[in-house]
């Protein structure tokens, strides 16, 4: 605070220089402020969602130095100096992202909360991954809860984004000698 | 088969409205929609339309003897599910569904497989995941790291099939479907459950636990070994 009592304009916090989105952004804030919210309210870029704040949901997930993570997670501190990659950097040119497209078609969005960082986490995974099958696409997929869709067409959006199938066969009964541990029913 | 039906008279209402009012065509383009708004608006204020409820011809409801048909719009459906049960740890995995609905006519066939697909999944974790712990009134797990839900690890794959009947009293012949897949698929699961161990379970979630006690419960008790 000034002698009148005015804030100024955060002056006496530390510039922190990062790059989103391939633009070079400086903020001055508070260094333990969550990435999350130096992106939301300091950077304006919505997109990215804040679901559980504590790391479980994976809804905040943006990718950073080609990591993924919790911005929910991140002081800004940590961010110093990475490149940081959010939904809104998916789209080029005002054309949607072979991810996004695919999830508009194959109904990969229902209310959206989680979609930023499915979307994200589906980039994580194809830049990993280019043709993952189903059981990459649920791993790639795990740290990320989704409530609206059951996830069934989350997986078949990534999959035709890489051009790969998402239906994997049913887990078949478990044949005879192993059925003294498992008991089915259909 | 209240709010689509609503909402589609309201619509029809509307464009009537802007027809004999504002000069639309019998077929427009968008352009041409909101240009008739725009000249409504300008002659006659906001452009809105009001429909209110009426329950429809041949659905009869007496309030004061609680006889008729309450709601004239039921969804039906199937759920199968094919579930395992590990005697070791004592969980149970959902390892595929099916689902046969009845929701009048699909107006959305990827979206609404969604809605069937979302709900079972949520029906899912109804049956085996969630549960809410209360303390003095209050839920003391309530976070994602000890409510536990399903997640893509844990959802098995999913067969969405419709029968279309069109319900003549919905919106274009459909009726609701978010809410029915919710409460289908635990009694299945459960279900299945007393077909693999043959022990009835009747409380949800079915967490190991509970699996444990009900299986232990349910075997003969043996003599103790004499000294």
């Amino acid at each position: 605070m000034s002698a009148n009592g005015k804030v100024k304009a955060n002056a006496h916090w530390p510039a922190i220089r990062f790059t989103v989105n391939g633009e070079s952004r400086m903020v001055n804030v508070p260094p333990m402020k969550r990435l999350l919210d130096v992106l939301r309210e300091d950077l304006h870029l919505t997109g990215t969602k804040e679901g559980c704040g504590e790391g479980e949901c994976g809804s905040c997930s943006v990718r950073m130095d080609n990591e993924l993570v919790n911005s929910c997670l991140v002081p800004v501190l940590q961010a110093e100096g990475a490149e940081i990659q959010t939904v809104e950097g998916l789209a080029l040119d005002g054309e949607l992202h072979p991810l996004q497209k695919a999830f508009l078609k194959n109904g990969g969005a229902q209310c959206g909360i989680c979609t930023p960082g499915m979307l994200m986490a589906a980039a994580q995974l194809l830049a990993h991954s280019p043709h993952p099958d189903e059981v990459e696409i649920r791993e790639g997929l795990a740290g990320n809860l989704c409530r609206c869709t059951g996830f069934i067409r989350i997986f078949e959006s990534v999959a035709a984004a890489a051009g790969t199938s998402a239906s994997a066969p049913a887990k078949e009964p478990v044949k005879e000698p192993e059925m003294e541990q498992t008991h089915h029913a259909r | 088969m209240v709010v689509g039906h609503l909402i589609e008279r309201a619509c029809v209402q509307l464009i009537s409205m802007l027809r004999e009012q504002a000069g639309l065509g019998a077929t427009h383009t968008r352009e041409e929609f909101l240009a008739a708004c725009e000249r409504y608006r300008a002659a006659h204020g906001e452009v809105s339309s009001m429909c209110r409820y009426e329950a429809p011809p041949g659905i009869y409801w007496d309030d004061q003897k609680y006889h008729g048909e309450a709601y004239g719009a039921y969804a039906w459906a199937i759920y199968v599910a094919q579930v395992a049960v590990d005697t070791v740890t004592y969980s149970a995995e959902v390892e595929n569904f099916w689902a046969v609905q009845e929701v009048g006519t699909v107006l959305h066939p990827v979206m609404a497989a969604g809605q069937i697909e979302g709900g079972i999944a949520q029906g899912i974790g109804y049956a085996l995941y969630e549960k809410v712990v209360l303390a003095d009134g209050r839920m003391t797990n309530n976070q994602m790291t000890n409510y536990i839900m399903p997640t893509a690890q844990d959802v098995p794959p999913i067969h969405v099939y419709f029968e279309e009947i069109p319900f003549r009293h919905g919106g274009y012949g459909a009726k609701g479907l978010g809410e029915l897949p919710h409460d289908g698929p635990a009694p299945a699961i459960l279900n299945a459950i007393r077909d693999a161990t043959g022990v009835s379970f009747t409380a949800i979630p079915l967490l190991p636990e509970d699996l444990y006690a009900g299986l232990v419960a349910s075997q003969p008790v043996e003599e103790p070994a004499l000294p």
